[in-house]
C-alpha cells in the first residue's frame, strides 16, 4: 500500500463570517489510499465543512491541506479538484444537464474532455450506477434515490482518485439510501479510489473501514468500526449512537450472556448467538 | 376535533391525458388525541392523503370532515380558513420556509396573520419558542444564523404558534442526527400528551411508529392497505416486505435470527423484547464454564 496519505490535514482552522465558534479547530487528519473512512458527527460539527476544505471549496484561515502529497494552493487546486468528486445532500441543487447523460458530461465538459472519449465515459459511468436506461430522461423526474446515482455517475465519469458524499443518503428514504449504499460496496470492490463519506448513520458508517468522529471541529478519536462502535458512551456524549448489534450485545453481555467481548456486526452476533443456542 | 374521510378520491391532472389516480376510496377516521403514523413507499399515497387534511387538496369524490367543516370538490376557499388555523402542517425541511428577519418574528407571522394583535402574537411567539426549546437569546438573531436543529425547531413553532388542535408531520426529523432526531421526536410527544393535540405523522422511520404511535396506516397505490396498532402492522414480516415497507430496526436482525432457527412467538419490536424473547433460548454464560 502506498504510505503518502491522500488527504493529509495539518492543524486547519477555519470560522465562518460572524461565527462566534469555530468551525473546525486545530484539527489535523491523515487518510489513506484507497480506503472507505466514515467521518461521523451530529448535525454542526463541522464534519461538512471539513469536506469542502479538502478540494478549496473552503480556505481554511490556518493550516494546510495536502492532496497526495502536495500542497493546496491556488496553483494546484485545479488539479486536485479534477481528481476529487463530491456529491452533495441535496439531490435537487445539483442538477446542471437537460437530461440525464448532459448532467454527467458536464463535469468532462468543463475539464475539457474530448468528445469520443466523453461519450465512452458517460456510457460507463450510467452502466456502472444502473441508469443507463433513463440517459435521455428530465432530471426533475427522477426519484430522490436515482438522482443521487446520476449524481454519483458524473462524479465516476471523471475518474476521480477520491469520492466524497457528504450527507448524500440522508435526504432519501430507505429504498434510496439502500441503493446508494449498495452502490458504494460495489465501488469499493471495482474501483482503486478511497471513498471519504459523511454521515450520522451508523449503518453507513459501519461499513467503512476508518471512521473519524468529529464535534465542534475537533477530532475526537479515529479508528476501524470495532474500536469505534465499543465506546458507546463516548457516541452518545457527542450525539450518535451504536449500531442494534452491538446494542444488543452490550445488553446480552450485561445479562450474563457469554458473547465475545468485542464489537460484531450484525452476521457476526447471529452466528455468535446460534452457538450458544439452548436447543429447548 | 376528529377528522374522517368518506369514499374520497383524488386524481391528479383529471380530464388530461395524464391523469393519475392519488387516492383511490379512502375511508378513514383520525380520533381527537389520537397519536396516527401513516407509513407506505414513496409514490404511495402518504403526501396526498397528508395534503387532504388541512385542504390543500380537495377530493376529487368524496368528503372530508374536518371537525365540522365538510370538504368537497365544490367547497370554496374562504370557508377554509379557520380549518388552516386548526390543522397545522408541517411540510418536509420545514426549515427551508423560514423567512422573516429574526426568529421571534417568524414565528409570531402565524398568529398575527390569523388576527392577534402584535402584542398577543409575540406573546405567543415566545411562549412557543420556550416550549420548542428555544432560547430568549436566540429570539433577536436571523434564522438563517442558528443550526440545522434550531432552524427546524424554529419553522416547528411557527407552526405550533397557529394553536392548532391537530398537527400534521411529514418526515419531521428527515436529515437529523440520531440524537436531533430524539429530541424532536420527544417533543412533539410532550405536546401531545400536555396539551392533547392529535398528531398524526407521515414517515419512514419504523421506530419512531412503534415508540409513539397509537395506531399505524399503510398506504400502498393510493389505497389503504392497513390500519391497525404498530403491533398489528408489524406483525407480518412477510406481508411488509411484499409490500416494500421497512422494518423497524429489530426486524432485519430478528429475521437473520429466524433463519437460523431461532423461534419468536411474536414480532418483537424494540430492543427489550427482542432481548426477552432471545434469552431464554440462549445457554447462560456461567454455564460455558
Amino acid at each position: 500500500m502506498n504510505s503518502t496519505p491522500i488527504i493529509d490535514v495539518k492543524n486547519v482552522t477555519y470560522s465562518y463570517p460572524y461565527a462566534e465558534q469555530p468551525a473546525l479547530n486545530q484539527i489535523s487528519l491523515q487518510i489513506m489510499p484507497d480506503q472507505w473512512i466514515a467521518i461521523v458527527g451530529h448535525n454542526g460539527s463541522g464534519k461538512s465543512t471539513l469536506a469542502k476544505t479538502f478540494n478549496g471549496l473552503i480556505e481554511p484561515q490556518s493550516g494546510e491541506i495536502y492532496f497526495n502529497g502536495e500542497l493546496l494552493s491556488e496553483e494546484t487546486i485545479w488539479d486536485v479538484r479534477r481528481q476529487l468528486g463530491i456529491v452533495f445532500q441535496n439531490p435537487d441543487n445539483q442538477f446542471v444537464g437537460a437530461t440525464v447523460a448532459d448532467d454527467v458530461a458536464f463535469g468532462m465538459e468543463n475539464n475539457g474532455v474530448p468528445r469520443e472519449k466523453m461519450l465512452v465515459r458517460v456510457e460507463e459511468a450510467l452502466k456502472q450506477v444502473r441508469m443507463w436506461d433513463y440517459r435521455h430522461q428530465e432530471p426533475a423526474r427522477l426519484s430522490g434515490g436515482q438522482k443521487q446515482r446520476v449524481e454519483l455517475a458524473g462524479v465516476l465519469a471523471q475518474r476521480p482518485k477520491v469520492i466524497i458524499l457528504d450527507e448524500a443518503t440522508s435526504m432519501l428514504d430507505p429504498q434510496g439510501r439502500s441503493e446508494i449504499i449498495e452502490l458504494m460496496m460495489q465501488l469499493r470492490e471495482q474501483g482503486d479510489f478511497t471513498i471519504i463519506s459523511i454521515t450520522h448513520d451508523v449503518d453507513e458508517a459501519a461499513l467503512a473501514d476508518q471512521i473519524v468522529l468529529i464535534d465542534s471541529g475537533e477530532l475526537i478519536t479515529q479508528g476501524t468500526p470495532s474500536e469505534i462502535f465499543t465506546q458507546a458512551e463516548r457516541l452518545h456524549e457527542h450525539g450518535l449512537i451504536v449500531p442494534l448489534s452491538e446494542q444488543v450485545r452490550t445488553d446480552l453481555v450485561a445479562a450474563g450472556v457469554g458473547l465475545p467481548d468485542k464489537y460484531l456486526d450484525e452476521t457476526q452476533l447471529v452466528d455468535e448467538l446460534w452457538t450458544l443456542h439452548s436447543n429447548m | 376535533m376528529d377528522i374522517t374521510f368518506e369514499h374520497v378520491n383524488y386524481t391528479y391532472q383529471p380530464n388530461s391525458p395524464l391523469a393519475t389516480l392519488g387516492l383511490k376510496d379512502i375511508n378513514l377516521k383520525f380520533t381527537s388525541g389520537s397519536y396516527v403514523a401513516i407509513i407506505g413507499q414513496t409514490g404511495s399515497g402518504k403526501s396526498t392523503l397528508l395534503q387532504h387534511l388541512n385542504a390543500l387538496l380537495r377530493p376529487s369524490s368524496g368528503r372530508v370532515l374536518i371537525g365540522d367543516q365538510a370538504v368537497m370538490t365544490t367547497t370554496k376557499n374562504k370557508e377554509l380558513h379557520d380549518l388552516r388555523r386548526s390543522v397545522g402542517l408541517v411540510f418536509q425541511f420545514p426549515e427551508s420556509q423560514l423567512f422573516e428577519e429574526t426568529v421571534l418574528k417568524d414565528v409570531a407571522f402565524a398568529p398575527k396573520n390569523f388576527g392577534k394583535s402584535e402584542a398577543e402574537a409575540t406573546e405567543i411567539a415566545r411562549d412557543t419558542l420556550r416550549l420548542v426549546g428555544i432560547d430568549e437569546s436566540l429570539e433577536d438573531k436571523m434564522p438563517f444564523d442558528l443550526s440545522g436543529g434550531q432552524m427546524r425547531r424554529v419553522a416547528i413553532a411557527g407552526v405550533l404558534a397557529m394553536q392548532p388542535e391537530v398537527l400534521v408531520l411529514d418526515e419531521p426529523t428527515a436529515g437529523l442526527d440520531p440524537l436531533g432526531r430524539q429530541q424532536i421526536m420527544q417533543l412533539f410527544q410532550r405536546i401531545h400528551e400536555e396539551r392533547g393535540i392529535t398528531i398524526i405523522l407521515v414517515t419512514h422511520q419504523m421506530d419512531d411508529v412503534v415508540a409513539y404511535a397509537d395506531q399505524a396506516v399503510v398506504m400502498s397505490h393510493g389505497e389503504i392497505a392497513k390500519v391497525g396498532t404498530p403491533a398489528e402492522v408489524f406483525a407480518d414480516l412477510d406481508w411488509l416486505t411484499a409490500h416494500n415497507l421497512e422494518l423497524p430496526s429489530t426486524g432485519r436482525l430478528v429475521q437473520r435470527l429466524q433463519q437460523k432457527g431461532f423461534k419468536f412467538t411474536r414480532m418483537p419490536l424494540t430492543v427489550n423484547e427482542l432481548l426477552a424473547d432471545l434469552e431464554p433460548q440462549l445457554k447462560r454464560g456461567s454455564q460455558l464454564g
